[in-house]
């Protein structure tokens, strides 16, 4: 058998010849009491299994109750009523409960868990169990188990923005959150995120703005730490064009919130389409999550509902709320619960007989075709080829402001314009795919003014007859192929990043002048746009608000990106030296550039003048 | 988070030669030290504290060259901040409960004789990364072990295990490490912010078991619920929530808009005291009746040496 402990954020093992006599046996022990795990307690304990929650912190519900996130006016939905309903429900149906309480070490016996040391306040107990669930957030149980788990971005770690909230009491008598947030490392040491944990809590400071102060949560509300390799993975691309899982756990409609806008450059290959190029965020898409998601891929006996789920970054960027963390906990209890009432491994669990327990919860609803405005609900269908000229004749101007604009007409129709082109690329026969260049084409040259938006739904097709025109914007942007419009990501933007997928030798240069200068000249006159009047909400904090920062990050490092993937179809020694010197000069022309140059650094680290990025970006 | 180098001492020497073989370094270590069994020795200081009190955060931000504050959860100075009471707001003496004070009086946070208690965690926040105290959260004490003339204190924080060496250590937590105070807790409270419009004043809702406490804020009221010295946080909510309701039900004007997120303690008397290891000191910080008493009596402790 062996005793596996965490030490310096990775799991170190020795042989013992058994586990300590253990304090108590369960049928399921739950490891973080968070929106996932809190449910997962519940529905097995009201089931009738024996059942131990442990977490860190004196209460359960993670983000829905110590994180504070969203408000209701009173109790019993408001912060304390949401604690109340889960204490009383596990003390009704007879979970047990250990808070403050950390994992010190698992024990493994071949590749099923059978127990674990846990601690509070100087105190170790040996627990054993048939079953467990990790929903820690940080994989702490996955990892002891021996599972693979990923942390945060592919080309640099980096994890989506976590906060720390106060709940607050508005004048007006509503409860709700503020937040101070930022971005993590993941894993490091304690040092690290004490360090980190503090900056945020004194940031909140700022925040409270007069108001009353409900609770200083003492939480830190994350959005990602580690994703546990599992039985099957779904992909943003799988969830978009591949067929759906026809056996869910759980289904839900997910919007895209990342929540860097301005760093959206070193995200993956769909992503950038869905963010960037299309600018889906008013839209939500469906998301069929398969029960294998949620099983740990190498362990037995060990489910992972939660952040932990078999879902890649980019689902995760929607599919980590509150609700959806809510049904994976519920799906995997349900799991346990038929694999130990009918004496099954978790892989054997017959999904008749699962759903039978997750309809019961309501958890996988039939999911409409395809898109639904995000706020408005309003389901959208596929363009037709002139819907799609149709749209895109047009100055693209009011797309910041759907975000927050919750009335029924809020989806841009050329958001979804250019969704429809990369649908038919993905997915559309060669036909239609044909017919629709052809129209592109006709309409980039037949229409001046719109002719950068024509340009971007061939390069999102990939489709290299956009080149000439997204070249002349990168070498004169504002021109009168890029007459200036509000937008998060205007034309300019784009265009940068479509030349590093389709482009020729001759984008290199306009592309590394774009770097050498910091993007300063390249988006000098994109401060005069003003998408909306964020006056309006306070609160809110917008990157690229007459931030000059925000509009050179994502330029710089748009252009980047785009030269990875240029000087791999186009190698060129001179220039990747030039990028290398840039990227080790020590010097930033504008905040958080050093950001971008470290990415830089690993992605042009090749002694041959070739990039060697991951391709991901 | 500071960086700082030590004065070599040999307690520590001691402790390492048991605990690990590393050199004396800053007291975050960029590369950390490791002991024999692979644990990292993260930290090396004259008093580790355990609990961010405000005893605690009151020597550590006076010294924070020679200090370690560990505190299991995220927050700081929990008995006030986090318990909501006591809020009563005295005058301050030292140099630390000086620099609180006036923070709490910027931040918009005092009135009535009282400060608004939840973001007071947040202003010992501020104060700590000014000072540049060293303070490790989410550190939950695993192990503390005397090592030549010193301790070796084993913690599992979310990176899980490593140590931190010191001179001695001063245990300021509620019920002490390995609960061994917990006999003497007289009683426990819980409480929680009230919110809305009450048609009458709050104080008729009193009873042994239950009061209504006034706070910093116009319109400020806590719900504070007596509790048996063997509660513990599943049963105080539970208390918490009947107490409420049974109010709500005379009036529904007013409801529960948050909870204390620390217990509150009273003891049966003031100490300080061995603890459960010889040459641990137990000094609990929630025995003060008021945070600027307690930051004070924390900056001198270090002196009192």
């Amino acid at each position: 058998m062996l005793e596996v402990k965490m030490i310096a954020g990775k799991p170190v093992t020795r042989t013992v010849a058994a586990m300590p006599t253990p304090a108590g046996h369960y049928d399921l022990i739950v490891v973080g009491l968070g929106s996932a795990g809190a449910e997962a307690l519940i529905v097995a304990a009201e089931a009738g299994l024996k059942v131990l929650g442990v977490d860190v912190r004196a209460a359960m519900g993670g983000n829905w109750t110590l994180g504070a996130i969203n408000g209701a006016p009173k109790w019993p939905g408001n912060v304390p009523g949401r604690l109340a309903s889960l204490e009383r429900a596990a003390h009704k149906h007879g979970a047990e409960l250990a808070y403050e309480t950390s994992v010190a070490a698992a024990y493994r016996d071949g590749q099923r868990i059978v127990g674990l040391k846990i601690l509070r306040n100087g105190i170790f107990r040996d627990v054993t169990a048939n079953m467990f669930i990790d929903a820690t957030g940080n994989a702490t149980l996955a990892l002891l188990a021996g599972a693979k788990v990923r942390f945060g971005r592919a080309v640099d770690g980096a994890q989506f923005t976590v906060s720390r909230t106060y709940y607050v009491e508005h004048a007006d008598g509503r409860m709700g959150p503020v937040y101070s947030g930022k971005c993590r490392s993941p894993n490091v040491p304690v040092a690290e995120q004490s360090a980190f944990a503090t900056e945020l809590a004194a940031g909140r400071l700022g925040f409270r703005n007069k108001r009353r102060v409900l609770m200083a949560c003492p939480y830190i509300g994350a959005r990602e730490e580690a994703g546990v390799e599992t039985d099957v993975v779904l992909s943003f691309r799988e969830c978009l064009f591949g067929p759906r899982c026809e056996k869910p756990v759980f289904t839900a409609w997910v919007p895209y919130d990342i929540h860097r806008i301005s760093d959206r450059a070193f995200e993956t290959e769909p992503s950038v389409n869905w963010e960037i190029l299309c600018r889906m965020s008013p839209f939500a898409y469906p998301v069929s999550v398969p029960y294998e998601a949620l099983i740990a891929k190498g362990v037995e006996n060990l489910l992972v509902p939660s952040r932990h789920m078999g879902i890649d970054r980019d689902v995760l960027a929607g599919l980590r709320m509150v609700a959806e963390m809510q049904m994976s906990g519920k799906a995997a209890a349900a799991a346990v619960v038929v694999a130990l009432k009918s004496g099954i491994s978790v892989r054997e669990v017959p999904y008749g007989e699962l759903r039978k327990h997750l309809d019961r919860y309501n958890l996988a609803r039939p999911l409409r075709q395809p898109h639904v405005g995000f706020y408005s609900k309003n389901e959208i269908a596929p363009f037709t080829d002139d819907q799609i000229i149709q749209a895109l004749k047009r100055d693209i101007g009011n797309a910041v402001s759907w975000v927050f604009h919750r009335t029924p007409d809020d989806e841009d129709r050329s958001s979804y314009a250019y969704y429809s082109c990369w649908d038919v690329a993905e997915r559309g026969s060669q036909e239609r795919n044909s017919a629709l260049r052809s129209k592109l084409v006709q309409a980039m040259h037949a229409e001046k003014r719109y002719s950068a938006n024509y340009a971007t739904a061939l390069g999102i097709m990939g489709d290299p007859q956009a080149v000439d025109i997204l070249l002349e914007i990168v070498r004169n942007p504002g021109g009168e192929r890029d007459p200036l419009v509000d937008y998060v990501y205007p034309n300019r933007l784009k265009a940068i990043c479509l030349l590093g997928r389709i482009g020729s030798a001759e984008a290199v240069k306009p592309l590394v002048d774009i770097v050498a200068d910091g993007g300063e000249q390249y988006t000098a006159t994109l401060l005069k746009a003003k998408a909306c009047d964020y006056s309006k909400y306070p609160g809110w904090v917008y990157p690229f608000d007459g931030r000059a920062a925000g509009y050179r990050f994502a330029a710089v490092s748009l252009a980047v990106v785009a030269l990875d993937l240029l000087l791999k179809r186009h190698p060129d020694p001179g220039t990747a030296t030039r990028i290398r010197e840039w990227a080790h000069d020590g010097k930033t022309a504008f905040p958080d550039e050093a950001q971008i140059k470290a990415i830089a650094q690993r992605l042009f680290h090749g002694a041959e003048g070739r990039s060697n990025g991951n391709g991901k970006v | 988070m500071s960086v700082m180098t030590l004065r070599r001492r040999t307690f520590i020497a001691s402790a390492a030669a048991s605990a690990a073989s590393f050199r004396i370094g800053p007291i975050w270590a960029q590369t950390p030290k490791r002991s024999p069994s692979g644990v990292p020795v993260v930290a090396e200081c004259e008093t580790v504290f355990l609990g961010a009190s405000a005893y605690a955060l009151g020597a550590a931000l006076k010294n924070p060259a020679k200090t370690v504050v560990l505190e299991q959860s995220l927050m700081l100075v929990p008995e006030f901040s986090g318990a909501l009471l006591p809020n009563v707001l005295t005058a301050a003496e030292g140099e630390i409960a000086t620099l609180v004070r006036e923070r709490i009086e910027k931040e918009g946070l005092s009135g009535n004789g009282r400060y608004h208690a939840p973001p007071v965690s947040d202003v010992m926040s501020a104060l700590v990364m000014h000072r540049k105290a060293n303070l490790f959260l989410n550190a939950n004490v695993a192990d503390i072990r005397r090592a030549g003339r010193g301790f070796v204190v084993e913690i599992i924080g979310p990176d899980g295990y490593s140590t931190i060496a010191a001179e001695r250590v001063i245990d300021t937590m509620p019920t002490a490490w390995r609960d061994a105070g917990a006999k003497a807790i007289k009683e426990k409270f819980f409480a929680a912010p009230l919110v809305g419009k009450p048609k009458g004043d709050l104080g008729r809702f009193a009873t042994d078991k239950r009061e209504v406490v006034p706070g910093a804020l116009p319109g400020e009221n806590i719900l504070k619920v007596r509790l048996a010295a063997d509660t513990d946080w599943h049963n105080a909510r539970l208390a918490l929530y009947d107490a409420f309701e049974k109010m709500v039900a005379e009036d529904d004007t007013f409801s529960i808009g948050g909870e204390a997120t620390a217990l509150g303690y009273l003891y049966r008397e003031a100490r300080t005291q061995a603890a459960h290891l010889p040459g641990v000191v137990w000094h609990p910080g929630a025995q003060y009746p008021d945070l600027m008493n307690a930051l004070t009596a924390g900056e001198l402790c270090l002196k009192s040496k």
